[in-house]
């Protein structure tokens, strides 16, 4: 949206917010303007990414407008001119967001044992004073059902809802953002949940495995498996964050997705997408989940040049882990020159016998190779 | 809300902040109506709150009143405790 030059015209809407004076373009909401103004208003069902839409359903977001009886959610309120909007400087609006934040987390596991506990809802707990709620667990309750158990029925992906706040992000992810609907919320009032098809295990269900739910869900209930210890605790200490963020292009298909590799001890722990022209954030399995090849023992990190005394025969002996038996190490500049002095007396012998071409290239626009036919 | 009125002290502060959240965050009619019924009861019937631990009282004590007697706000200064609860 940002790169949209837009023309500068009287539509420019004038409003307040905690006092200061600004402006927003039409159809702007109230956190969409404020966040433009450098104020984030807090948000749970709300995700700044390209393409989602704001749930306007956790009322973490709640604001004091002039002349209403009510707090409105800012998130989903759009901006008319001349309004006066209390954020920050609301009593109201500050009390209803600290006591829903409360609720909330009187369902969670305490942040010591949370799945993935720099969930962007504990930064929000943390932005709003609170550690711990006053309200009791409804789990603790005689006569309701337990806390959910986590499902690992996904090779990739893990699933504790007993971490969740049914904000319905994932909901939007896998039906709108990525268009493959499997997750949906089943049941009502307090037997409401979220399930995969028909309340399938994630593993049985259509889930494709774009991992999108895992990238928007804000409490660490939809986590990659690799984010995860043993025991089904986050793999990251409370504030702590990977050592290295590198951006990249997904390896795999020509698409060309960017990508951010996590990067953990040196090793990738996790990939998230970036905003990049072909994927604005959206990634497919391969790209999110299919990492641990970087680290295989059997990865190749030198050219390798077959040895003259390991003759070329189908060879069931030969190891992947182990190519010194049949080949040796070489430099770029040796291995070029092998593979080009190849071509080349293909090509010569070619042009000696009168025969048809026998070199055929071909490429692809992440993995140039050559055949010959 | 359910869980508030299970614990065997009634915490009524927090009772009282959690309508008013409801009230004023509600996405629609029934959520915002919702606390009324505990509103009410905290407003004209406090000590019958207040005193769940004990043996609950009777709501009505003594014999209901006649049909047409009057309206139930104004019957409820009889009832026993509510003049020191005002």
């Amino acid at each position: 949206m940002s790169d949209v030059v837009r023309p500068v015209q009287a539509t420019q809407l004038r409003f307040e917010l905690d006092g200061r004076t600004l402006t927003a373009l039409p159809g702007e909401t109230i956190w969409q303007a404020a966040r433009r103004a450098g104020t984030t208003i807090p948000h749970l069902c709300t995700r700044e990414a390209p393409d989602y839409r704001p749930g306007g359903n956790c009322r973490a977001c709640m604001v004091e407008i002039d002349g209403e009886r009510n707090l409105a959610p800012s998130c989903t309120r759009q901006v008319s001119a001349g309004m006066r909007v209390h954020s920050d400087t609301s009593e109201r609006a500050l009390n209803s967001r600290r006591l829903v934040m409360e609720l909330l987390l009187s369902e969670q596991p305490p942040r010591a044992q949370a799945h993935d506990r720099n969930a962007s809802f504990w930064h929000w707990a943390e932005q709003l004073g609170l550690q711990d709620s006053r309200f009791p667990s409804r789990t603790a309750m005689a006569g309701t059902a337990p806390a959910p158990l986590p499902d690992r029925s996904h090779p990739a992906m893990s699933v504790q809802l007993d971490a969740c706040i049914h904000c319905q992000l994932c909901v939007q992810a896998c039906r709108d953002i990525q268009a493959n609907d499997v997750i949906g919320m089943a049941g009502r009032g307090a037997a409401a949940k979220i399930v995969f098809d028909l309340d399938d295990a994630m593993g049985d269900s259509s889930c494709v495995g774009c991992g999108e739910c895992v990238q928007a869900c804000p409490t660490g209930a939809l986590m990659a498996t690799t984010m995860l210890t043993a025991d089904g605790s986050g793999l990251l200490a409370t504030g702590e964050s990977v050592d290295r963020v590198v951006p990249s292009i997904c390896p795999y298909c020509g698409v060309g997705c960017q990508i951010d590799y996590q990067v953990r001890k040196e090793q990738i722990v996790a990939v998230t997408g970036r905003n990049g022209p072909a994927n604005r954030e959206r990634l497919c399995v391969k790209g999110r989940f299919g990492f641990d090849y970087v680290h295989s023992p059997q990865r190749l990190l030198t050219p390798l040049i077959r040895r003259d005394d390991a003759p070329k025969i189908a060879d069931a002996a030969f190891d992947p882990a182990n190519p010194l038996t049949h080949f040796r190490e070489a430099s770029w500049d040796e291995a070029l020159e092998r593979a080009a002095a190849g071509l080349r007396s293909i090509r010569d012998d070619t042009a000696a016998r009168r025969s048809p071409a026998s070199v055929r290239p071909s490429a692809a626009t992440r993995k140039p190779t050559s055949s010959r036919s | 809300m359910l869980a508030l009125f299970a614990a065997p002290e009634l915490d009524v502060e927090l009772l009282k902040e959690l309508a008013a959240v409801m009230r004023e965050a509600s996405i629609c009619g029934l959520g915002q109506a919702a606390p009324n019924p505990l509103t009410t009861a905290l407003t004209y019937f406090p000590q019958q709150l207040t005193v769940m631990a004990a043996p609950p009282l009777p709501l009505f004590p003594g014999p209901s009143p006649a049909r047409g007697e009057g309206r139930l706000v104004s019957r409820v200064r009889d009832f026993p405790g509510t003049e020191e609860a005002r």
